[in-house]
């Protein structure tokens, strides 16, 4: 990654409260802390309605914070309007301009801004090209497919360059398999650059490929600031455990936490499991096991389990799996198609202890997963 | 990568240095921006002097003492509570034949299997172009006391003045504007629902009164409110065909040009502002918000067209009224080169030249350079006014669309009225002229700034709703893209919105132009020697007997409208010959233009041939 050393984004405090909403709810954004070193790619993920957007909209100035502070290298945000803000933003909608060509699209930007109206045509060109746009400059938007609307909105934001690039769910239009090349062209293109980058998705599979760190969101607050390996192996909540992949949460009474590690008996072994700070009490914790850290053997008696689904998706099957904890989801690779295990079964199984990691519950129930349905549906 | 390498001369530090140039402030301070607080002061400036003060001056006059002596003139004499019943008694009559008559033509152009559906259209639509007058005198030449058709063909000595005489006139002038609004919505009701009515074995009669009319409910009530508040606004016609059937209009018109009594006319007139008002309010804040529910989204599938008994029936009955409207045009036409029309039918030229190179044609130079003046100036504040509305005042735009709107709920008469009592003596403020006499013989430029503002007022409304509803079509990240890559309000109002809602501005732009041309009831009040208005120039002709000149002005007014309308769809096309962004149907970008429908407002102009 180049460091531009600019671009290092700051919120404290941000609370939006949306005019003519309940008083008594909370506000779509409550009181959130963020540092955004300069030139790193965050990304802002959550379930819908959890204040994304309105906190990226803050940063761009679409949007007037009730209460905090954004500051762009020290400088105050607030007191700026949008145009004057060192920012671009890449539209979920793309907002082209529908009445000017490719090109006129792309130099939009650089005509307001007088200092830059020199040298003008190479850098629009430049920026067509790098998005695979050449010969396309003539073209209106409407004469191009979703996904080269997509590059050009890009291009449009990039030859700014900006200090920020903001980008709300720029990728959620178009369809899976381009959506995967677009993801890894825009990481290329970022990473080259160096412009710090907020985007926003809730698709973890964008947030997990594309950022430096991710930020986890639930009504309005933050639950985990973490690099994507740390979001999925370490959770600081269970909401997030349940959030980013798909993971089973067994109540383990007997588990005694000490020191960040765990002893827990657990389908008839001793292991020992690395443990939130916060998870001192066995009866408000609970054990993660994410359905890939978990192995199935068919038991003659007895077991572990029973076998109660059975989902066969080709690279992988599912099993749900009831045992005197809860139900477990177990996810076995590159199955045998002729030799699965059918509904019923009863099976002995053992989960890989490095994987696991024990949790808090959470204060807050309503964020607490139906643990019953966490393994079938996520 | 490249995008970057390639021009190093830029230096990475610019933009956070872009920053430093902001105005100090707390977070508040990002949202006053200069061009918005000029364009608000613009705005309130033109509809306070236009609009606001004019109608407050009629108010107060009217509660003055003397106001209050002439209100109770008026609600004791029994001749002025005549007048009031024959004003609402036209404009109820006027409200349901010009009713039936829209639904007659939007049912025969979307129900029947017929021929010539296009033919009628088209002549259905005529009448929107017509100057005041025009209809109303062809009828006294056709059915007349001396009518050609009523004497000359029937031997009748029928007497058309009256209410009978004005009920045509008016329902003839005023309905094709509701026609247009019915057809649109009877073309966008879903055929699948009377499919569906049909598959639970409702027959065709059942359907229309079950599931059509009851549909189309707001449609109609909005169109029977709006023929009620033309008719009883209208002075025009009252004047040549009313004989003994006064009504308020023309009361208040004759009490101040007639008995100078300023303070009557304006007692009269504001007993026209209040059902107008309320029409208005009732449209507004009832009928429109029925509307969205009644018409489901895109039609599917085609309405079965009847070819029955009974639709030939209804067909014969729409093809007289045709025929009725292009006699009468004919007669305009045609009157227009006869010595006396109906009397003396003999060839001559002496009408237009009296029009084109007399008396007629300063009046015709004037209107036409007045209008011009007024009409791009109406398009331009009333699409400024879209904007602030729909984009920039979330709290204040209602109201300021509710006073924009009022330009032409407003009845002409009260405007005309109002201008005269608030501008005909200078307005001092601290023994300073403010603002200088603008009505009367002692006006600066003759009365035409008086003019010019009473035609923009009266124009603008169309443009504000034509840009309202386009603006509602533009998705609003597409501003804040502009914003977002540095352009300031007016820039992006400029290169973006402008150029996006372009459509709904010519529309507007084009209704302003005949709306201009062919108005007269606030102008006949304000016209000075030195400013002649060629409807007012009608007026005197209608008075004096000249029909000739009469229709040779009609004739005239309506080439230089249509003259004008034209020429501004080709300056149109011409800008426009670059691939135009007519998307519609494509992605989500797309959704952010789709082809804007042609908006029918209170009494617009048809922008689709
Ligand atoms: N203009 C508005 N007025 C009132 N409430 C709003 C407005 N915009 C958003 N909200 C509310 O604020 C909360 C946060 O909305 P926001 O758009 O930021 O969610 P999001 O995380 O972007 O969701 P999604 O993933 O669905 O886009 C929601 O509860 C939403 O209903
Ligand atoms: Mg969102």
């Amino acid at each position: 990654m180049v460091d531009r050393g600019t671009g290092h984004v700051v919120l404290r405090g941000l609370t939006k409260r949306y005019e003519n909403t309940d008083p008594a709810a909370p506000p779509a954004v409550d009181g959130l802390d963020l540092d955004i070193r300069a030139g790193e790619f965050l990304t802002l993920l959550g379930p819908s309605g959890c204040g994304k957007t309105t906190t990226l909209r803050m940063v761009a100035g679409f949007e007037t914070p009730n209460k905090g502070a954004i500051t762009v290298d020290d400088v105050d945000m607030l007191r700026l309007p949008p145009n004057k803000r060192p920012m671009a933003m890449v539209f979920q909608s793309y907002a082209l301009f529908p009445h000017l060509s490719v090109f006129d699209n792309v130099a939009y930007g650089l005509r307001i801004d007088r200092s830059r109206r020199s040298g003008l045509e190479d850098a629009v060109e430049i920026a067509l090209t790098s998005m695979n746009l050449t010969g396309f400059g003539a073209r209106y938007p409407h004469q191009l497919s979703g996904g080269q609307q997509q590059r050009v909105a890009l291009a449009r934001a990039m030859v700014m360059q900006p200090s920020v690039l903001l980008f709300d769910e720029p990728l959620s239009n178009l369809d899976a398999k381009f959506r995967e090349q677009m993801r890894r062209e825009i990481r290329l293109l970022q990473r080259r650059m160096g412009i710090t980058s907020l985007y926003v998705t809730h698709d973890q599979a964008e947030a997990m490929s594309l950022s430096d760190r991710i930020v986890v969101m639930n009504s309005g607050r933050i639950e985990q600031v973490a690099e994507p390996s740390e979001v999925y192996t370490r959770p600081a909540s269970v909401f997030v455990g349940n959030f980013i992949g798909r993971a089973s949460f067994l109540s383990t009474p007997d588990a005694r936490p000490q020191g960040g590690r765990a002893r827990i008996r657990l389908f008839d072994r001793d292991i020992e499991v690395a443990a939130h700070p916060d998870a001192r009490h066995a009866d408000t914790a609970l054990l993660m096991i994410r359905p890939e850290s978990i192995s199935v053997t068919p038991a003659a008696e007895s077991g572990h389990g029973i076998v109660r689904s059975t989902v066969y998706l080709g690279a992988t099957v599912d099993y749900e799996i009831e045992t005197d904890h809860g139900t477990v989801l177990a996810s076995v690779n590159d199955p045998d198609a002729g030799a699965l295990l059918e509904e019923g079964t009863r099976v002995r199984l053992a989960v890989d202890a490095e994987r696991t990691y024990l949790l808090p519950r959470g204060a807050d129930t309503s964020t607490e997963p139906d643990l019953e349905a966490v393994g079938a549906t996520r | 990568m490249a995008l970057l390498s390639a021009s190093p001369s830029q230096p990475t530090q610019s933009a956070p240095m872009k920053t430093s140039r902001g105005p100090a402030g707390g977070p508040r301070r990002a949202r006053a921006n200069p061009s918005l607080v000029v364009s608000v002061a613009v705005v309130c400036l033109v509809l306070g002097l236009g609009l606001v003060f004019p109608v407050l001056q009629v108010l107060f006059t009217a509660m003055s003492p003397e106001g209050l002596d002439a209100v109770g003139d008026l609600v004791g004499s029994p001749v002025n509570q005549q007048v009031v019943v024959n004003t609402v008694v036209l404009g109820l009559s006027v409200a349901a034949v010009g009713l039936a008559l829209a639904f007659l033509f939007a049912f025969v152009q979307t129900r029947l299997d017929v021929p010539f559906k296009r033919t009628l259209h088209v002549i259905a639509i005529v009448p929107v172009v017509s100057p005041p007058f025009a209809l109303a005198t062809a009828l006294v030449v056709l059915f007349g006391r001396n009518g050609v058709i009523s004497q000359g063909i029937f031997g009748v000595p029928y007497d058309i003045y009256g209410l009978d005489g004005l009920t045509l006139a008016l329902a003839l002038s005023f309905f094709p504007v509701v026609y247009l609004t019915l057809l649109g919505m009877m073309q966008r009701l879903d055929p699948s629902l009377d499919e569906a009515a049909t598959s639970l074995g409702a027959g065709r009669g059942r359907i229309f009164r079950t599931v059509t009319l009851p549909m189309l409910l707001p449609g109609l009530a909005s169109g029977f409110l709006l023929l009620f508040v033309e008719a009883i606004a209208d002075l025009a016609n009252p004047l040549v065909l009313g004989g003994d059937f006064t009504v308020l209009s023309a009361r208040a018109y004759i009490a101040i040009t007639g008995d100078y009594d300023v303070v009557s006319g304006a007692v009269f007139s504001l007993s026209l502002l209040i059902p107008a008002i309320l029409v208005f309010l009732l449209q507004r804040y009832w009928v429109d918000r029925r509307k969205v529910f009644s018409v489901t989204g895109k039609p599917t599938g085609r309405p079965h067209l009847s070819r029955s008994a009974v639709a030939w029936v209804v067909y014969a009955l729409a093809v007289a009224v045709a025929l009725l409207i292009v006699v009468i045009y004919a007669t305009i036409v045609w009157g227009a080169f006869s010595a006396v029309p109906g009397v003396n039918n003999a060839f001559t030229l002496s009408h237009f030249e009296f029009v084109l190179f007399g008396i007629g044609s300063e009046a015709m130079i004037d209107t036409t350079v007045m209008a011009l003046v007024a009409a791009p100036l109406a398009g331009l504040v009333g699409v400024v006014v879209a904007y602030l509305v729909v984009r920039k005042l979330p709290r204040t735009g209602p109201a300021l669309d509710f006073v924009a709107m009022l330009g032409i709920a407003v009845p002409g008469t009260v405007l005309g009225i109002g201008f005269v009592l608030a501008y005909r003596a200078e307005n001092l403020f601290g023994g300073v002229t403010v603002i200088p006499s603008l009505v009367g013989g002692a006006a600066v430029l003759g009365g035409s700034v008086g003019i010019v503002m009473v035609l923009l007022v009266r124009s603008m409304p169309a443009a504000v709703r034509a840009g309202v509803s386009s603006l509602h079509q533009i998705h609003p990240s597409i501003d804040e893209a502009s914003a977002s890559l540095g352009a300031d309000d007016a820039t992006t109002f400029r290169r973006i919105t402008l150029p996006l809602i372009r459509p709904a501005l010519m529309a507007g732009l084009t209704f302003a132009i005949a709306r201009s041309m062919t108005t007269l009831s606030p102008i006949v009040f304000l016209t000075t020697p030195d400013t002649k208005i060629m409807t007012s120039q009608i007026l005197a002709e209608v008075d004096g007997g000249r029909f000739g000149n009469a229709f040779a002005y009609c004739c005239v007014l309506m080439l230089i409208v249509l003259g004008l309308i034209g020429l501004v769809r080709l300056v149109v096309r011409d800008r426009s010959a670059r691939p135009a962004p007519t998307i519609g149907a494509l992605t989500t970008t797309a959704a952010a233009v789709p082809p804007t429908e042609t908006p029918v407002p209170v009494g617009a102009v048809p922008t689709k041939e």
